[in-house]
């Protein structure tokens, strides 16, 4: 394998690469490109690629404001990093009981945690809907947040992690005089940082592109998240005007488009995650 | 040396703070223990294992939101639920999505992890490239396939009207529309088979190829049949399943681009289960349909558990 | 400094005893060792001294004070592990600092940015700082205080961890098998080290080791255990020359002592494979075992020996050679010491004898106990002569 390929074979992969390429690229290029459109050019019946009349401030600053798509972005960041951060506080002390403590009723836990991670959220919505209802959360950030403030992955994931580390290295911190609290949030999670960015990436990008949850138990376009308020703009009856929808899709794509962008290896290593489930 | 420590702390112990009983290690770590598991404990009880046994019982009443009684009606539910031809449509829909998605998906990821790692240039360029449609979006992206779709000034027939072929209207036509969201996933799914692919080729260790080699496997195809499939083999098992609980939960599309229409041609399981609880809120029908769902989710993860547990065997 | 004493000390995990009965006092200023195979015990017992873990029963007194009812923070104990234990977020310094910081700063002088800017910050800084840096010259180490553990050898790892044992003046240490990570070379030199640093600093050392080598070099005294068991507590002299138990013996001295099934006639006279050693003890015992160390036989010509076999190895030592002998109602062959000049001269296959100092002949009993023994005046008295 450590030879040449011959210069046949490399133009033959570039070839069938680059046409899958155009194709994954295809929706987003297009997208831009309509974004930039004046409706004219968009609404013709012959195939133009390049805009002829720039129509980027126009459809740009539409889209910011026929809807109030800076305050969904603004939810968007609201909920998802609430969520990450209840999914933390909450999954990394029972990881480190059901990783480095000995007590009653761990084996039991520890398989209800398995269990857990095989129920798809959408499964659960019926119930959920009803808790929220029950507790007068609906159409709230609190409906939003509160079914997703316990992670049983992350609970799982940083167990794993946490197995790795050796036991003297607790030890070492009791004798140091840390209480527990502080062994858990400044020696066990400091070590744990890759697998608690890894985690973070994974549930950051699946809340921010969450839509069904969102879709159940919101009405007011206050809580909207941005796929929310995206939909919400197609179905107005401007929602025909593709230019500023292209503009809106755009910029709610960018925050973790442009983040993957910067740093791909951990993004694919976070998203991928959700595969060992 | 010893002067400049002696100040630091007594050399006698000190005792613990009265106020706190300590009864040694052991006991220590079991309290910490339950009380370290508390909150997700409770969580956990209140928003997965609670819902999960209230939408089976549910499926066995004829509650409805809002209802302040219910009966229980055992399997009337279901017997409803099997005589429903929408039911059955949307199953069918569901399954031909699976079928579609999941082999497509998976050869193709295959197909370019092995083109990416087969040569030097462009590797991460292009893994980057199949990768962009998992992480954005896919309301967004959904959208942006609906103004490509689009009959008269999407990008596909205008492409299609060039080659002189009247394109149809792709999301409006019954026979297409499910092969057009099946398209729309698969594109959606590739690059993260992909990355899986990729993985699991770099794994195999470059020597059994030069062993390959020696052993007369010459050409491409026999190095490929001796050693890349079968050692692809547990990851390509272990993406399909994925590849296959994802496609059960088809639903953003499907929701954004057609509202399982047009006539149903588009229901699918996920879409029902939301129109008749959420809608319709025939809310103990949708737990039924729920539970005939988290079956086929079910045994699908439980097929990759019992092959994760032969994996950690294996290592 | 301060005496540790264990009373009727009992561990048990459900029907396994991993500890019994352990009664030990580890004087103020020795270094003790703990000895053992591996599941010995030997580290669950340095654990609940401090603290780790609990007792199912018995008492631990530093200092002559009760310490089951205190936390490990609060026993000022300080230990070194096997794995060094290093924060590996945190740096040489930082890693060293850390016991006097958490004891000398309630927990609002240690947030993050309160800290700098409350009274007398500045002070406690520069007095940590100050120890830190007298650790660090100590232990010379002072070029690594910025890096991170990640960065370091294992040599370097375990002065750090050394260091921040150090740092506080603790009333003992604890070392759990701190050598074993460490490569044979570095081990060897370590060893002189940690004793040195005993010397020095004048401190209780408890030293938990699988490592008969390292308990006989370092130690004051050693405390052999064996399944949950405390053997023998002697010195490194008197643990090698009068183990209580044939297990003692036999972990003991590298390399092992030989151990030759004999008996006991109604005189008094041990037999081994049917001859007289010249060696008394209680009379009548069947299924006795003689220890011979290796050093306390020689080899001569096949009629002079008190046992005859067959030369089949020698190992040459450069300094000495050891010769494997195997004898027709052995199992296994005995290894006798020979100086250089004997053992060049020696030929395999010979058929030779061998001789066993009767003064230095250990006898245990049926059940592996040691049983007390003499020499019997020689009837004959004849040289051991090279063969």
């Amino acid at each position: 394998m450590n030879r040449q390929p011959s210069l046949l074979f490399r133009l033959f992969r570039h070839l069938v690469l680059m046409s899958g390429a155009m194709v994954m690229l295809m929706p987003f290029i297009w997208m831009l490109l309509t974004s930039v459109k004046p409706p004219d050019e968009i609404f013709s019946s012959e195939l133009t690629l390049w805009p002829q009349h720039w129509y980027f401030i126009e459809n740009y600053s539409e889209a910011l404001t026929r809807i109030p798509l800076m305050k969904f972005l603004l939810n968007g960041i609201v909920v998802t990093a609430t969520i990450f951060l209840c999914q933390v506080s909450i999954a990394v002390p029972v990881a480190y009981a059901l990783a480095k403590m000995r007590f009653k009723g761990k084996k039991t836990l520890f398989a209800a945690v398995l269990f857990c991670l095989l129920i798809p959220p959408q499964a659960v919505s019926i119930p959920w809907y009803l808790l929220m209802y029950q507790f007068g959360w609906l159409d709230s950030y609190m409906a939003l947040i509160a079914p997703f403030s316990i992670s049983v992955f992350g609970i799982f994931l940083m167990r794993q992690f946490f197995m790795t580390i050796p036991n003297d290295l607790i030890y070492a911190a009791r004798i140091d005089g840390f209480s527990e609290l502080a062994i858990i949030w400044k020696v066990m999670l400091p070590t744990a940082m890759p697998a608690l960015v890894s985690f973070g990436i994974f549930s950051i990008v699946a809340h921010w592109n969450d839509y069904f949850w969102p879709l159940i138990v919101l009405n007011s376009p206050d809580y909207y998240t941005p796929p929310l308020g995206l939909v919400n703009f197609r179905n107005d009856d401007t929602g025909n005007d593709y230019g500023p929808l292209m503009a809106a899709a755009t910029i709610v794509i960018t925050p973790l488009v442009g983040a993957f962008l910067l740093a791909q290896k951990r993004f694919i290593e976070g998203i991928t995650l959700s595969g060992m489930k | 040396m010893n002067q400049s420590l002696s100040d630091v702390s007594p050399v006698l112990p000190r005792r613990t703070s009265r106020w706190r009983v300590y009864r040694g290690a052991d006991q220590y770590e079991r309290l910490l223990g339950w009380f370290l598991s508390l909150p997700a404990t409770g969580l956990m009880l209140l928003f997965l294992i609670g819902p999960i046994a209230a939408v089976l019982l549910l499926s066995f009443t004829d509650w409805q939101l809002g209802m302040s009684a219910f009966e229980w009606i055992g399997l009337d539910n279901y017997a409803e639920l099997f005589s429903d031809p929408t039911f059955w449509q949307s199953l069918k829909n569901t399954m031909i999505y699976v079928a579609i998605v999941v082999p497509g998906s998976v050869f193709l990821g295959l197909g370019a992890a092995m083109l990416i790692e087969a040569g030097k240039q462009g590797k991460s360029f292009y893994r980057a490239v199949y990768f962009l449609p998992v992480m954005a979006t896919l309301i967004a992206m959904s959208i942006v396939w609906q103004v490509i779709l689009h009959p008269d000034f999407g990008l596909l027939n205008l492409i299609l009207k060039e080659l002189g072929i009247a394109g149809p209207n792709w999301l409006q036509d019954s026979d297409l529309v499910l092969y057009v969201l099946c398209g729309i996933g698969i594109w959606q799914q590739v690059g993260f088979n992909l990355v899986l692919f990729i993985s699991g080729l770099m794994s195999i260790p470059s020597h059994l190829y030069e062993a390959a080699e020696m052993d007369g496997a010459s050409s491409a195809w026999d190095r490929f049949r001796l050693v890349t499939w079968p050692l692809l083999g547990p990851i390509t098992l272990f993406v399909v399943v994925i590849t296959s609980s994802k496609a059960f939960q088809v639903f953003d599309t499907v929701q954004v681009l057609t509202k399982g229409g047009p006539n149903k041609a588009s229901e699918v399981l996920l879409y029902t289960i939301y129109t008749e609880a959420f809608e319709y809120f025939r809310t103990s029908y949708a737990a039924a349909i729920t539970v005939v769902f988290l079956f086929f989710v079910l045994l699908l993860t439980l097929l990759k558990t019992r092959f994760l547990e032969r994996k950690v065997h294996y290592s | 400094m301060a005496e540790i004493s264990i009373r009727k000390l009992n561990k048990s995990f459900g029907e396994t005893q991993i500890l019994d009965q352990i009664d030990l006092t580890v004087r103020d200023g020795e270094f003790m060792t703990l000895v053992g195979p591996s599941g010995c015990g030997k580290s669950t017992l340095l654990r609940i001294i401090a603290g780790l873990e609990s007792q199912t029963n018995g008492q631990v007194n530093i200092s002559g004070q009760p310490v089951d009812q205190l936390r490990p923070k609060d026993r000022n104990l300080s230990m070194v592990f096997q794995s060094y234990a290093l924060y590996p977020h945190l740096t040489v310094k930082e890693n060293i600092a850390t016991p006097i910081r958490m004891r000398s700063y309630c927990w609002y002088q240690r947030l993050p940015l309160l800290a700098r800017v409350l009274p007398g910050a500045a002070e406690r800084q520069s007095g940590i700082d100050s120890k830190v840096a007298a650790v660090a010259e100590l232990l010379q180490i002072e070029h690594l205080l910025d890096r991170r553990p990640g960065e370091l050898s294992g040599g370097q790892r375990q002065r750090v961890a050394l260091g921040r044992a150090m740092v506080r003046d603790p009333a003992a240490f604890l070392m759990d098998e701190p050598l074993s990570n460490l490569d044979a070379k570095l081990r060897i030199h370590m060893r002189t080290e940690i004793a040195q640093l005993h010397k020095q600093l004048g401190t209780t050392f408890i030293y938990v080791t699988h490592d008969q080598a390292e308990a006989m070099t370092m130690s004051d005294r050693i405390a052999l255990m064996m399944d949950g068991e405390l053997l023998q507590v002697a010195t490194p002299e008197e643990i090698y020359r009068n183990p209580v138990d044939v297990r003692v013996a036999e972990f003991i001295g590298s390399p092992k002592i030989n151990l030759l099934p004999g008996e006991v006639n109604s005189a008094g006279r041990v037999t081994v494979c049917g001859q007289p050693l010249r060696v008394a003890t209680q009379p009548r015992q069947t299924q006795i075992r003689v220890g011979v160390r290796p050093e306390n036989a020689t080899v001569c010509r096949a009629e002079q020996g008190d046992i005859q076999g067959q030369l089949i190895y020698l190992e040459n030592m450069g300094a000495e050679f050891f010769a494997h002998i195997t004898i027709d109602t052995l199992t296994e062959p005995m290894l006798v010491r020979c100086d250089v000049e004997q053992g060049q001269q020696l030929s395999l296959g010979a058929t030779v004898g061998i001789r066993i100092k009767p003064k230095h002949t250990l006898i245990f009993n049926q059940s592996g106990r040691r049983v007390a023994s003499e020499k019997i005046a020689a009837e004959v008295h004849h040289e051991s002569v090279a063969v």
